[in-house]
């Protein structure tokens, strides 16, 4: 179904991408910080390479509002070769008209409007992180574009084929809450995590399919999707569960042995071990209590229990 | 040149010494009690003295030029003073007084202007948000306007905020330090040959430190996350650091803080 995503050949109004990364300082977890970070740049890289194959399947223009910098920077090459197919617009410079008065944004989707032509029929928009908006915008405000999106198909007069979005789960205004929220408007739900995409597409008709898709992204950019086993998606659940709680891993020293540390150990003969027991007095059983009393003992050979009538 | 290596190895360990560096955007985290005000002061070692000198010596030069090659920097302190950084730089061979005298470093009391401009007159919580629009929005005109006159003067320029968290404590709403952010990436695009760095503290209990700590990541090309040790205090270890971007190998890594040098290590390695 991925694929279907990235070739625009899906028919939903509204595909929401969430990244479920680990969040920024994972609390009470340990671990090695890179491993968790080189995930959540792994959803972001895996969103763009699927909007460049989007944008050379779809028929109709994309419109990109690039929150984020590195997206235009990754598209730019792309929109050399596809110009009238592929539209950014740059969110960062001045959407709040502070530098220029007359560039001030009202809301999510004012953007574009001045880019549209009359003749334009349909649009397809991608919005690279909705968290910013989000925020900067106003939750409500984004809300109620989206919906306008899914319910009626157009926004401000222009048709709207098909809305991508990625959102950040660890970046939202008001918590958990809103992500459900988000997937409850969202026609299809892309989650994203340790490189499985777990879909779900509710149909027009009522249905619902669900599928899970192991990807990874290839050298060139490319993004290789494969169908996911039962066990391996167990495996994953399982590793991701379990972080690292050795203290190998937190030390600020070696806490294990060598091999060669472990066999001078094994040789080291403490200070009052007894090796000189036979087998048969180990066979015996029982204790013995030895003891070797010092030069300046005050030895009594008297038993200590005899005034008693036992 | 003899203060090379003060702070070489965690210009190294950043990837700031490779010939063409990729990244221009750089988040600095902090967590817990450590402070990551050194790692700021190694971008400024670096920005004036450190990559104007390599530079110099690939042109076959045995001094930098100062206009044609330095980097100007603009200093926005939040939570240390512009003297802690002038005494910590010192210790790292970069003296700041004469250098803002040639216009190559500038500094501005971040949290001064915040407070001076919420608290002018008494304000009711509607005003107060408006205000802080009109006090970030100004703030950032501001600092626009400070960066375009040095790179008429200089080859770049490089932004450094320092914990930029306590805009949002000192009353400052979290979306307008977002938009804030926002704007700033977007001089990225508009001043070329410009790098900028934020720093923030960021603890779990907080929720909004934590937002912005992840907005910062996520706006960024490369991360700094300075933390603690996590099994206690040790005399050979200060604490962690982990450097996180695509353009450098993501890695974590052992600090030492000397009287003036920062030594760099693997993690178990700090007795070798």
């Amino acid at each position: 179904m991925l694929r279907s995503i990235s070739d625009g050949r899906l028919q939903s109004p509204l595909i929401l991408f969430v990244d479920n990364g680990p969040e920024l300082y994972p609390g009470k977890q340990y671990g090695p910080f890179s491993s968790l970070v080189d995930e959540d740049s792994d959803s972001s890289s895996m969103f763009l390479s699927v909007i460049k194959s989007y944008v050379k399947g779809s028929e109709r223009a994309t419109h990109v509002l690039c929150w984020q910098r590195k997206t235009s920077q990754h598209l730019e090459t792309l929109q050399k070769q596809f110009p009238s197919k592929l539209i950014l617009h740059d969110c960062l410079s001045d959407f709040n008209g502070w530098i220029d008065q007359g560039r001030h944004q009202s809301h999510l989707f004012s953007i574009i409007d001045n880019s549209i032509s009359e003749d334009t029929r349909e649009i397809n928009i991608v919005i690279d992180s909705l968290s910013n908006p989000l925020f900067t915008i106003g939750f409500g405000s984004c809300i109620q574009d989206l919906q306008k999106i899914v319910n009626f198909g157009s926004i401000n007069g222009i048709k709207v084929h098909q809305l991508l979005c990625l959102v950040n789960a660890n970046l939202v205004p008001f918590g958990p809450a809103s992500i459900l929220h988000l997937k409850h408007i969202a026609s299809t739900v892309v989650e994203l995590k340790c490189h499985v995409a777990s879909i779900t597409h509710r149909k027009p008709g009522g249905h619902i399919e669900k599928k899970e898709e192991k990807y990874a992204i290839l050298s060139e950019g490319e993004i290789s999707i494969e169908p996911l086993r039962a066990s391996a998606l167990t495996e994953i659940r399982h590793t991701e569960e379990k972080p690292s709680t050795l203290p190998q891993d937190v030390a600020s020293f070696r806490v294990g042995l060598s091999d060669k540390e472990k066999e001078d150990r094994s040789k080291l003969v403490l200070p009052y071990m007894r090796t000189s027991d036979t087998p048969q007095e180990i066979e015996d059983g029982g204790g013995k209590v030895f003891y070797q009393p010092d030069a300046v003992d005050d030895w009594d050979d008297e038993d200590p229990d005899d005034d008693l009538d036992i | 040149m003899l203060y090379s290596k003060m702070a070489a190895a965690l210009i190294a360990a950043l990837g700031l010494d490779q010939p063409n560096v990729q990244s221009s955007s750089f988040a600095v985290l902090e967590r817990g009690n450590a402070d990551s005000s050194f790692v700021l002061s190694c971008f400024m070692w670096e920005c004036l003295v450190g990559r104007p000198a390599r530079e110099s010596r690939a042109n076959g030069l045995l001094l930098p030029r100062t206009s044609e090659s330095s980097t100007a920097v603009l200093l926005l302190s939040c939570h240390h003073s512009s003297a802690h950084y002038r005494n910590q730089t010192l210790k790292l061979g970069l003296n700041l007084t004469s250098l803002s005298q040639k216009g190559l470093f500038e500094e501005l009391d971040l949290m001064k202007v915040i407070s001076e401009s919420l608290s002018a007159k008494k304000l009711s919580a509607e005003l107060v948000d408006e205000q802080g629009t009109i006090a970030v929005k100004n703030l950032f005109l501001s600092v626009r306007n400070k960066l375009m006159k040095m790179r008429e003067n200089f080859k770049s320029v490089c932004l450094i905020i320092g914990n930029i968290n306590d805009i949002v404590t000192s009353g400052v709403s979290l979306e307008h330090v977002f938009i804030f952010i926002n704007y700033l990436q977007g001089l990225l695009s508009e001043i070329s040959n410009m790098s900028l760095v934020i720093s923030s503290h960021v603890t779990d209990e907080d929720e909004n430190e934590r937002l912005l700590g992840t907005f910062i990541k996520n706006s960024s090309d490369l991360t700094v996350l300075v933390s603690g040790l996590q099994t206690g205090l040790s005399k050979d270890v200060s604490g962690c650091l982990s450097v996180l971007g695509q353009s450098v190998p993501s890695g974590t890594y052992h600090y030492r803080l000397m009287d003036r040098q920062v030594k760099m290590f693997s993690p178990g390695s700090s007795s070798v």
